[in-house]
Order: structure tokens, then sequence, then C-alpha cells
């Protein structure tokens, strides 16, 4: 973030004198937003004149949350990131990440034009291209394709609004795959197995009784402020007990009531054994399990009687009294719910376990009631009908999946075009995949479109610069914690560039004009997507017609009923969110249309599973034991890894991780604080630096994913330099490296039941150097 | 006009530990690279597996018996009469950083661009506007409360009737303004043990 | 023609050698601060945890040693000790020249300098020991400065009250210094009132042992020998003074030490066992302690070689270096306890702080080895007998 004094602001004379005259006058896309700042009240003064700032609602994009924000502006230039107090989710507050957002858009490393490499792949030789070759470039990339098979890869990294839509389009002729990098395939499968919907939101604010299975919602969450809200909450003023099994001393195990480590991937089977105490005991809510499950009670009976505390405490760790203790405390102190995270659900057996807590849940018939799990309330925002021609649809894959079999060299991809994701530094056996990616034979064309030069994208035969969220369109309806729907959108801040308005031949109307001018020639994902099916010429069109994000915004709030009554889109321009007002929760859904699953009833049984050969009910699959002197490898998720990694105030705050070694083990090792451990994972190998800590399980390892950059920018890397902004060279943290990447450690090994990244369970030798 | 006291309170227990208070601060007052202002102490305690985490923000107490302010040379520290901030007029200072050795709590830091000492000033831009302090609107869980103790109906005053608080350090005197409640901050593990999530510093 | 002018003055080509040297130093100290004040990089070796480094302890021993010498100097012709009117001049003038040695050294410590002067007077505040003690040593300078005028024309009474009023400011300017410490609660180290006066009593330590340096090393450089009185009183002030002001110095530390660690006070205990177990414990005990105290201590007292003047001039350079060091002991120990706990801190001076230190120590001898030549340094100027210049040829016992 610059210092307006050391930036040189060019003035033409229409921006002086708007700046000049005030927010109230100048253009007219000034005057309509300057109602905005009067809606949602004075959120923001200037630090110089003490006025009141212009504050612009949008939704941040930098994790699934998806919370409301506010931007502000003071002469022209983009102040702060604060909370929207109209999100009815986030309720006005934001997160370290979210506010670290303003760190990724006033970047000076951030890509500001397309960029077509000269020499080999990786090179680092780059000429500047004007959009109009970029996107020649791309259609005759594309136009290549036709008549091949499995040849064009869309690999995500954040949903844009119309690519399912595009991709339709795009998959007249050719076969697409759709790689979404904010999946959570395991969970979700495991969810439309259970109940036909998707993850389900814990209705914390009310519950009593909360036992958490290897998530951190301390730390992150994919509804992360709005949810950890609402526990502390019902914590502080409910009394309610939360209960954190996890292998690790998490943010959140370490602040909740009770930490039980246990050994890694025996969370089902913990979980197995709490519902055999449950139902054994009497406790268990009989009525929903006959009349709302499709198991009968003595079925769940038998299926449970092997998982006995003695088995739980010799696999998990965990004393099986305690489990005892627990396990009642979950069903007699209602009400109580249990999730899971990113722990369970990154697991090999991820999809099994997850079902296994769903259990847990269904016994105690909490689903969807108040305090308990609960069918996410959502608006349907998927796929305006826009009817795209053609049967096809884009196949949605894991990443991981895909790579393999590049890896392997028995896929070989004709265009792949990466959106802001970054497989050549976080895939697992990252090195291997980065040498795919670096081989023509193997990808024919790599397209990137990124904000900054990410290690992937340093790859690309052609880079794009992408638009931040600040600066372009979209529409998100996310789960809401007051079960009530509600819809929140995402405007520009910064203008879209005009150069995207040209490309697609649209009109400017004067009341979208822009309040910033925007970083260079950057284009929304969308507008890109749109200049290339236009230019294509393939696909309905609807498609073709379509001009802008905007109006297909306007095409899915005719999904949101009650909005159009309300203001329609400008009413969402201005207060950035909206619900349907006066609606109250309503709990029990399925008593009145029952689960959206094939019997109606929530699938303790599931058919599906069973004619693909697994265990039909939710069952213990034991992980890989790891040998002695082995070690189980956590590779979690910590603000070094979370967050962008080029925002200076993130990583200034973490920007080495360490191995967190048990101190017994590290005694065993011979190893004191600060020494070097070296992690052996099948011949591949990483050298870290070691925490040693009470806080995790004598047979773990665990680090922090997502370091060891040697992309992105500088404050990812740790290196000092020279630019504008005075905060270039005050890197301090030179001297502790930017950690080690350990992506290279984790093998490419999936969940047979839902195809997703097992994470967890990569069982590594360590030993000291 | 009556002279109010501006206070600030952080509820221990609705405290998550994410320093979302801390790069709040650094957007709002546009803090340089290697300093804070606020930040959050973490600690590790106990013995596996009965381990705890302790986690403790902390922030320039605004002191009624300011110590920075009686050593600056020149006056340009100083307690405002109307309010009971302690703030830095970056005109005066000479950067002899006395006033960094003075205060017990090690909130002052010599600005590496500027090159004066500077601090935690309860965002009086925003406070004067009638807003809280960045760092209090972003905390996501609410934990910290901000207002005037002179009136009983601020939020900080009616936390503080409620619930017993403590101040740190207070035996050094100086009648710190930023009260904790919920954890009895005299037995958490802060004054010895280290921990790699303390806020970092160059030195 | 140039060494007759040379010569005339008494000026040896070693002689421009030497000035040409402390120039060199000087400039290049000078080149760095001013670097240091105009670039963004940072070059000092301070941090937010221990702002103040070895810029601020050269500058503590300077005036320290400021100090002392006005202390020694006023036994003469201040409190009717005639014997040491010889080394009154020498003595008032090295003052002067150590305090402006340690305000180079301050002056690139501190961010802003420029803003010193202005801000001091017109935004003073009395609760600051910083204030005082600047209020104190400017006045302190200007009677320095008469009381050497006062020397030098041979006015006795106005260099005798000059010099009571310079010992009286001294000694406010000086437990004000050590006052900026003391009353710093933050740092249990230091604080409580034995810093004040122990400063008082260091400063005769300082003192005592930097004007036998300069005397001997003067009479040395310039090949004379010493007059009788002269050699008399360096043999006294070695054997006498400065053992006897060691002996209390040790006597205080001791006492410091016991206090410190005796039922673990907070604060008190970690800043001990830090300097004398911890991270300082090699400068502590090495420098401060062996070679700064004890070695000085018992030579004096009890070797025979203490009666000459080589054996007197060795122990004040041991008592000297060990000065310098306890300077940097007594303001880093302080501070390396941090608030938070978490392990001491640690200082290493930047390559440009011990530039600054290397310029103040060439300011102090480049300004003296012009004043010597230009100066009446040897004279004394007492009510007494012996109004004019004694030096006999006898035999320089070097």
């Amino acid at each position: 973030m610059g210092r307006s004094s050391s930036r040189r602001v060019h003035w033409t004379r229409r921006e002086f004198l708007r700046v000049a005259l005030g927010s109230a006058v100048g253009g007219a896309g000034l005057v309509h937003f300057s109602r905005v700042a009067d809606a949602l009240g004075m959120r923001e003064v200037s630090r110089f004149t003490g006025l009141p700032l212009d504050a612009f609602p949008t939704t941040c994009t930098l994790c699934r949350a998806r919370c409301g924000i506010l931007g502000f502006l003071h002469n022209g230039r983009l102040r702060g990131l604060l909370g929207n107090p109209n999100d009815p989710n986030s309720r006005g507050r934001i997160c370290i990440r979210g506010l670290a957002g303003i760190n990724i858009q006033e970047d000076s490393e951030r890509i500001l034009y397309p960029m077509i490499r000269t020499g080999r792949r990786g090179e680092g030789r780059w000429k500047r291209i004007t959009w109009d070759e970029a996107l020649v470039h791309v259609v005759r990339a594309l136009q290549g394709l036709h008549g091949k098979r499995g040849e064009l890869i869309v690999h995500e990294g954040q949903r844009g609004l119309l690519t399912q839509e595009l991709l339709q389009s795009l998959s007249v002729g050719r076969d697409v795959f759709h790689l979404d990098g904010e999946a959570l395939s395991s969970s979700e499968l495991a969810h439309r197995l259970t109940w036909g919907a998707g993850r389900g939101v814990p209705d914390v604010s009310r519950a009593k009784t909360i036992l958490n299975f290897g998530s951190n919602p301390y730390d992150h969450h994919e509804l992360f402020v709005p949810f950890v809200q609402r526990l502390v909450e019902a914590r502080v003023t409910g009394g309610a007990k939360l209960i954190t099994f996890d292998p690790r001393l998490s943010e959140t195990a370490g602040l909740s009531d009770e930490w039980h480590p246990l050994t890694p991937g025996t969370d089902g089977l913990v979980a197995l054994a709490m519902a055999k105490v449950i139902v054994e005991s009497g406790l268990h809510d009989r009525a929903f399990i006959q009349g709302w499950t499709n198991c009968s009670e003595e079925r769940l009976r038998q299926h449970l009687s092997p998982y006995t505390l003695e088995r739980a405490q010799r696999e998990s760790g965990i004393d099986g009294q305690e489990l005892r203790r627990i396990a009642l405390d979950f069903a007699a102190r209602r009400p109580s719910v249990a999730f899971a995270g990113d722990g369970v659900s990154l697991q090999a057996s991820g999809t099994m376990t997850e079902r296994c807590i769903l259990l847990l849940n269904a016994v105690v018939g909490n689903i969807d009631q108040p305090g308990g799990y609960c069918l996410p309330r959502r608006f349907p925002l998927e796929g305006a009908d826009l009817d795209a021609g053609g049967q096809r649809r884009a196949t949605r894959l894991d990443a991981a999946e895909i790579f393999r079999e590049l890896i392997d060299g028995s896929r070989k991809v004709g265009v792949y075009l990466s959106f802001m994701t970054n497989p050549a530094h976080a895939l697992p056996q990252g090195d291997e995949v980065r040498k795919a990616l670096e081989d023509e034979g193997r990808v024919g064309n790599l397209l990137v479109m990124d904000t900054h030069m990410s290690e992937t994208a340093a790859l690309a035969d052609l880079v794009l610069p992408a638009a931040t969220y600040l600066e372009s369109w979209g529409l998100e309806s996310r789960p809401s914690l007051e079960m009530v729907p509600f819809v929140g959108l995402r405007q520009p801040i910064v203008a879209p560039v005009p150069e995207a308005e040209r490309l697609k031949g649209a009109r400017i109307n004067r009341l979208d004009k822009p309040a910033l001018r925007p970083r260079g020639e950057a284009l929304s994902w969308e507008d890109f997507l749109l200049g290339v099916v236009w230019r294509l010429g393939s696909g309905s069109e609807k498609v073709a017609e379509l001009r802008d994000p905007k109006a297909y915004i306007e095409k899915l709030l005719e999904r949101v009923p009650g909005i159009e009554r309300e203001g329609g889109l400008g009413a969402l321009r201005r207060k950035g969110v909206w619900s349907e007002p006066g609606t109250r929760p309503r709990f029990r859904s399925f008593e009145s249309s029952g689960f959206p699953t094939a019997s109606g009833r929530l699938e303790i049984v599931s058919q599906a599973l069973e004619e693909g050969g697994a265990p039909p009910l939710p069952s213990y699959l034991p992980p890989e034991k790891a040998a002695a002197g082995s070690f189980v490898l956590i590779p979690f998720c910590g603000l070094s890894s979370e967050g962008h990694p080029n925002a200076k105030w993130l990583r200034e705050l973490a920007h080495e991780n360490r191995a967190w070694v048990n101190e017994a083990t590290a005694r065993e090792l011979g190893l004191a604080e600060g020494d070097c451990i070296e992690l052996d994972s099948r011949g591949k190998r990483a050298i870290a630096k070691v925490h040693i800590t009470q806080g995790v399980h004598p047979g773990v390892v665990a680090i922090s994913r997502g370091s060891g950059h040697w992309g992105y920018g500088h404050f990812a890397r740790g290196k000092p330099f020279k630019a504008s902004d005075p905060d270039s060279h005050l890197i301090w943290w030179e001297r502790h490296g930017a950690g080690v990447h350990i992506e290279p450690l984790i093998p490419i090994r999936l969940d047979p039941l839902s195809g997703a990244q097992a994470w967890m369970g990569t069982v590594v030798k360590a030993r000291k150097v | 006009m009556k002279s109010k006291r501006y206070a600030m309170a952080i509820d221990l227990n609705r405290c998550i530990g994410c320093d979302s208070c801390a790069v709040a601060c650094k957007m709002e007052n546009e803090v340089p690279v290697g300093v804070w202002r606020i930040w959050v102490n973490r600690r590790e305690a106990g013995t596996y597996p009965r381990v705890r985490r302790a986690v403790l923000p902390v922030l320039c107490n605004h002191c009624e018996n300011p110590v920075c302010v009686y050593v600056c040379p020149v006056k340009a520290t100083y307690r405002r009469k109307e309010d009971g901030v302690v703030v830095v007029d970056p005109h005066l200072c000479i950067g002899c950083k006395i006033c960094m050795v003075a205060c017990p709590y090690q909130m002052r830091y010599l600005d590496p661009v500027k090159r004066v000492a500077q601090k935690c000033d309860f965002c009086l831009h925003r406070v004067q506007a009638g807003l809280n302090p960045a760092c209090v609107d972003a905390c996501p869980t609410g934990a910290m409360y901000f207002g005037d103790l002179m009136d009983p109906a601020s939020p900080v005053a009616r936390l503080l009737s409620e619930r017993p608080s403590q101040s740190l350090k207070v035996s050094y005197g100086t009648n710190p303004q930023v009260f904790y409640v919920g954890k009895d901050i005299s037995v958490l593990p802060f004054e010895k043990g280290g921990s790699i999530y303390d806020k970092r510093e160059k030195g | 023609m140039v060494k007759a002018y040379l010569d005339r003055l008494g000026v040896s080509r070693d002689y421009l050698l030497w000035l040409g040297f402390l120039c060199a130093v000087l400039a290049a100290g000078g080149v760095v601060a001013v670097i240091r004040f105009l670039s963004h990089e940072e070059l000092m070796g301070a941090t937010n945890t221990v702002p103040l480094g070895i810029l601020i302890s050269t500058y503590v021993f300077f005036v320290v040693t400021s100090t002392g010498l006005c202390f020694v100097t006023s036994f003469g012709h201040v409190f009717g000790f005639h014997r040491f009117e010889i080394v009154a001049r020498r003595g008032v003038f090295l003052s002067i020249i150590t305090l402006l040695a340690g305000f180079l050294a301050i002056g690139v410590e501190t961010e802003r300098p420029w803003r010193l002067g202005s801000l001091f007077l017109v935004s003073p505040n009395f609760t600051a020991p910083i204030w005082w003690m600047a209020f104190f040593y400017t006045l302190y300078l200007i009677f320095l400065v008469i009381e050497l005028c006062g020397l030098f024309l041979n006015r006795a009474s106005l260099a005798r009250y000059a010099g009571l009023f310079g010992f009286l400011t001294a000694v406010a300017a000086h437990s004000t210094l050590g006052a900026i410490f003391g009353l710093i609660k933050a740092k249990p180290f230091w604080e409580g009132p034995y810093l004040p006066i122990y400063f008082i009593l260091s400063a005769l330590v300082s003192g005592t042992a930097f004007l036998i340096i300069m005397t001997i090393a003067t009479h040395w450089a310039e090949r004379r020998g010493m007059s009788l009185d002269t050699q008399d009183l360096m043999v006294h002030m070695g054997k006498r003074l400065l053992a006897f002001f060691l002996g209390i110095v040790i006597f205080f530390w001791i006492w410091k030490v016991v206090t410190s660690l005796y039922g673990h006070p907070p604060g008190k205990y970690e800043g001990m066992m830090a300097l004398i177990c911890g991270p300082m414990a090699v400068k502590f005990w090495v420098f401060e302690v062996a070679v700064g105290l004890l070695l000085p201590f018992f030579f004096l007292l009890f070797h025979p070689a203490a009666r000459t003047i080589p054996g007197v001039l060795i122990a004040a350079l041991c008592v000297l270096t060990g000065l310098f060091v306890s300077r940097w002991d007594l303001v880093v120990t302080g501070q390396i306890f941090p608030a938070w706990g978490g392990g001491y801190a640690s200082y290493t001076p930047s390559l440009t702080e011990w530039l600054v230190v290397a310029s103040s120590f060439a300011l102090c001898l480049l300004i003296y080895s012009v004043g010597v030549k230009v100066l009446p340094l040897e004279g004394t100027s007492s009510h007494g007998a012996s109004g004019a210049n004694e030096t006999t040829e006898a035999s320089a016992l070097s």
C-alpha cells in the first residue's frame, strides 16, 4: 500500500474536477454511490481531514465465507476495508485476511498487462502484448482442440460467476474438465449421500455441547467470521461447551473447553464409539431414527456393536471413560451438535468419516433443529437458464486426479487454463506437477490468469492480468447462520477496465462510471471468458449476447424472490446484502417436504455406496499405520498458508512454517528449538526448522502448507526490495526465511469415494539434520 | 464541557487470537512493516495431553499516570485533558527514544520512516467522529469494548460495571486504562517462556 | 620553509599525521551520520526492544568523564588542595572537550537532533530528567568555559567561583543523568536511587583515570619530562585517589549484586542474572570487573610498579577500558529483559554506530591535540608562589 506522498497521481482535468468538487457533485457515478454512504451510515473517516469517507459495499472472496465488506475511498484511493453491517452472517465484522486484501489491491507486484513468453517455459522472459493479441492467442489454442478428447482443463481457484454457462459453451466440440479449487469434495459427497443437500451449518449459537472434529474455526472456516462469532457467543453467554478432537493443538483446540488429541485418522471410530454409547444408554432420538432415517434402530445397534470404547481407546488414544462421558454429555446436554473440518474431510477416508459424524448428529436427533446440525439455507444461484446449447457439460474433478494422470503421462492436455490457482506450488507432489506443466508435450498450452506472478504463472505461455475481487462482479448466497437465506453482491469499487467493455462491444452506462481507476489492464475472469466465447462464436446466442456480468446478475436475481419488490439490483448495490425482511428461521424443514434424497429420508444406509462396493452405513476405515520411528504428517492450513501469499501484513505475522514436534519426540530425536529436521516421504525430502511443543501428538509432525514460495512477490519470498511503497525495504524477516515447500512430500492419493485428494495421513520419516 | 475518560476493555473469553485487530490498526493508521501498535501475545501452557493456549491482545494502555509523558523532554507526548488519550505529536518529537524505554508495556516504537516515536492513539480521528477505534470494529467476535468511562451507558462502562476486571503490570503504578475481563491475567503465562507466535520483531 | 614554520610551532610530521588520522576518522563518522539522517536504511543497531545502544553508552562515558575531570580539577583551585593545581588547566580543557565528544555521540543517536535547541527552549518538560540534564549541562559548559578563561588569564577568584558553580552544576547534571535511568520503573535493573549516586562515584574514577592518561600521554608524545610535582601528583592520583575510588565502586557493586539477587526481586533479579551469567557475562566479568576494577585496584594498592608512571598509566588505561564497557553493560542490560518475557533480547552495534563512537573519540583527541599546541595548558594559575611553568628536565621515567 503506497503512501499518498510517494505516489504520483496523474490528474486529468475531469478527475481533478471530480475530486475537487467533492463526492456530492462531479460524475454521475459518484452521485449514485454517495447514496451508498448514507444508507450504511458513517463507518470511516479520513485520518487527515476527519471527514467521512464514502463506503462501497461488496463481497470479499479471500475465503469461502464470502463476507460482506465495505471499501472506503479517499481522494480516489482505496483507503480501507471493514465489514458490512448489513451482512446478516458477518454482521459488520471482517477477519485478518479480509483486512489484508488491501495489500493485494495496491500491490506493486501485480501483473498489470498480458504477457507472452519469449523463452522456454519458466525461463522468465516475457513480452508485453495487448488484450486483442492475447485473446487471439487463446482462441487459436482452443480452436486447435476441436475434435480431440479431454483437452481443455479450466482450473478455478475462486468460483466464477458465469463459469458453468461459459464452460458449457466452450464444451461444444471438445471435452472440458472443470477443476474447482474451492470444492470440498469429500464433505460435499458425504452430505449429498446422507441428506441430499450440501454441507450443513452447525447452529452453534443455540447449542450447549459442541464437538469439533478436526476443524479449526478459531483460525479459519468456510464461514469463518460468521461462524466463530456465534461459537464464541454461545460459549460466553450461552454456557456452551466446546470439545475439540485434533492431533494438534490448533488455535481452536488451545482455547476449547477440552482438547483430546487422537491418533490421526481415527475420528470416525471415535464418533461411532460415541454413537454406540448413546444408543446403548437409550439416549438416542428414537422417533427421529425410526421416522426420518432409512435405518431401523435394530440395524443401527447391530452396526454399531463392534465400535467399542476399548477399541476406540486402543486405536485413537483417547481414554474410553472420557469418551463415554463426552458421549453422554452430547446426548443429554442439549442442544448439541458435532461438526467436522479439514482434518477429517482431507483424509483418505474423508467421505466415510464425515458420514460417521453425521450419524452422530442423527443419533441424537439434532438434524435441522435449533442448536443442531442444519441444512444449508441459501438461494440457489448456480446457473441461470441461459440455454447454453449442447448437452455436454463440463466435468467437475479434483485437481489432484487430473494431475496424477498428467504426471504419469497417461493424459495429455491441449489447453490448461488457470484462474487464481497455483498447482505448481500448492498441489501434492508439487515438484512433479511443476515438471508436468513445464512439459509442452503433456500440456500443450499453459494459460494463466492471476493477479501475481505465482509459481504457476511463471511457467505459463501466456499470463493474463486478473482483476481482484474489488474490481469485479459477483453474486453469492452463502449458507446463513441465521437460518434465513440472503444474497450478497460483489461489485467493483474499482472500475472495470474500459478495455473490457470495448472487447465485448458494450456501451458503458453512465451510471456505472467507476469511482476509481483500475490497476493496469486487469480484467475480470468473467469478462475474459465472455470475450473468448464471443470470439469463438460458439455456444448459444444468449451467452454471446451477454455483455457483462452485471446483466447476468440481474438474471440470477430472478431466483431471489422478493428482491425486485425491494428495489432489485439497485437496492442490492446500495446495501451490498439482501434478505427477505421479516423472515424467521424455520427449523425441521424435513417435516414439510422430507429430505431431498431418493428416499425422502436421511440416508444412513446409502444404496449408492453399496452399489459402489463401499460399506453402506457409516463405518470406520482404519488409516495407514505409521511404523515405529515414522510419523504421520499433518499439513495444516495456518496463517502462513491462508490469505494471499504476497499480502505484506500476513507475511509479517507468519512467514516461515516450522515443523511441530512433540517435546518427548524431540528429546528422542535430540532436537532443540530451532534445530532442523529432515522429513522424508518415500524419497522426497524437505528440511524444516523445528518448533518443539506440548501441543501435538507424539506420533505426528505437523507443518503448515503454502509456504516456501519462490514466486508471487518479495513479501512472499521475504526479500527486501525497492518500490514506491516504503514497506518494501522494511521487510525484516529475510533471516527467518520464507518457509519450506512441503507439498512435494505429499503423494497424490485420492479418497476412493469422492476422488478428493487425501492431504492427511502421509507417513514420513524424520531425523535431525 | 465535562471531560471524558476513554478506556478499552477486552473480553478474553471472546478473543480468539486471530490478529485482526493488529492488521486493522495497520490499515487504519498506515503503520509501517516491522512495528505494531496492537498485537496478540500467545502462549502454550501445560504438558501433553493437558495443554491449553492463552492469548492476550496488548496495546497502549493510555495510562492515567503515564511515565512516557513524564520523561519526554519536549512534551512531544502528552495526555489530553479532554479525554485522557495519550498521544504523540510527531512534530515535536526529537527521537531520543527515552519514552520507548520508559513504557513498561513496550508499546511505543520508532517509526522507521518518519523517525519519531509513535504508538496507538485510540484512532483519535475515528473516536472524535463518534466511531470506535479500528481494532474494536474489526474484531470478528466483538471482544473489544471502547468508550467513555464517565458515561455509564458506554459499552466499556457497562461491561466494567458488570464484570470484574484487571489491568496489566499494575505494580508499575501507571494506572492503565485498558482492562481485561473474563480470565485472570495474573495466572496467564505471559511473563516467562517463549513462543514463536509473539509479535515478530526485528530485534 | 614549511619545516621551519612547523618547527617554530613545535609541530612535527608525526603530529600532522596524527591530526590527519583523527580528521579522517572524524570525517568517516560525519559521513555515516549524514547518511543515517538522510537515508531510509536502518543503519543503527538499536531496535524497538533495545532502543538505546552504544551511542548512548558512549555519551554516558564521555559526560561521566567530563564530570569526573571537573571534580578532580576542582580539588585544586576550588577546594584548596594545591597539588592539583598543576593539572587544573589541562583537566578543565579536557572536561570541555569530552563533553563535546559526548554531545556528538548523542547528537547522532537522537533521530532529530536539529530540533533539540529550539524545542528544549520552547517546549520544556520540567518533569523530564533529560530536560534537566540538558539544562544543567549547558550551565556546566558555560561555567567550565569561564573557569578555563579564568585559569588562562590567571584570574584566580574567577576561576575559583566558576569552578565552584561548575562543580555544583556538574553534580546536579550528573546525578540527573543517573536519574534518567533510575526513575524508569519499567526497567527494574536501573530503577532506584542507586544510579544517580553511583554515577557521581564513577565520575571520580573516570575523571581521575582519564586525567592520568592524558597527562602522561601528552608528556610522552611531546617527549618532555614531567615535572616532579606532576609526577608526584600522577602517582598520588593513581595509588591513592584512583585506588580509593575504585574501592568505593567495588563496594557499591558488591551490594548492588547482592540486593539484586537476594530474594529474587522481580526484574532486578533477571537483569542482574543477565549481567553475571547471561548474555552480558563475558563483558561484565572480563572487562568491567577484572580489567576495569579488580586488576587495577589490587595493582595500585600492592604492586611496587604502581609507584611508577608507566604503572599508573597502565592501571588508568585498564580502568578506562573497563569503564567504557561498563557503560555499555549498564545501558544494554537494563533493556534486554523484555516486558513480555520470552528470553533476553539482544543488541549488536552496527558499523555506523561503531564509526560514530570512533569519531567521538577522534573529536576529543583532535581538539585536545590542537589545544595542546595552541593553549597554555602547562601552567598553573594558583595563588601560590609557583605561578610559573615548572618544566624541569627531570628524567622522564618512561
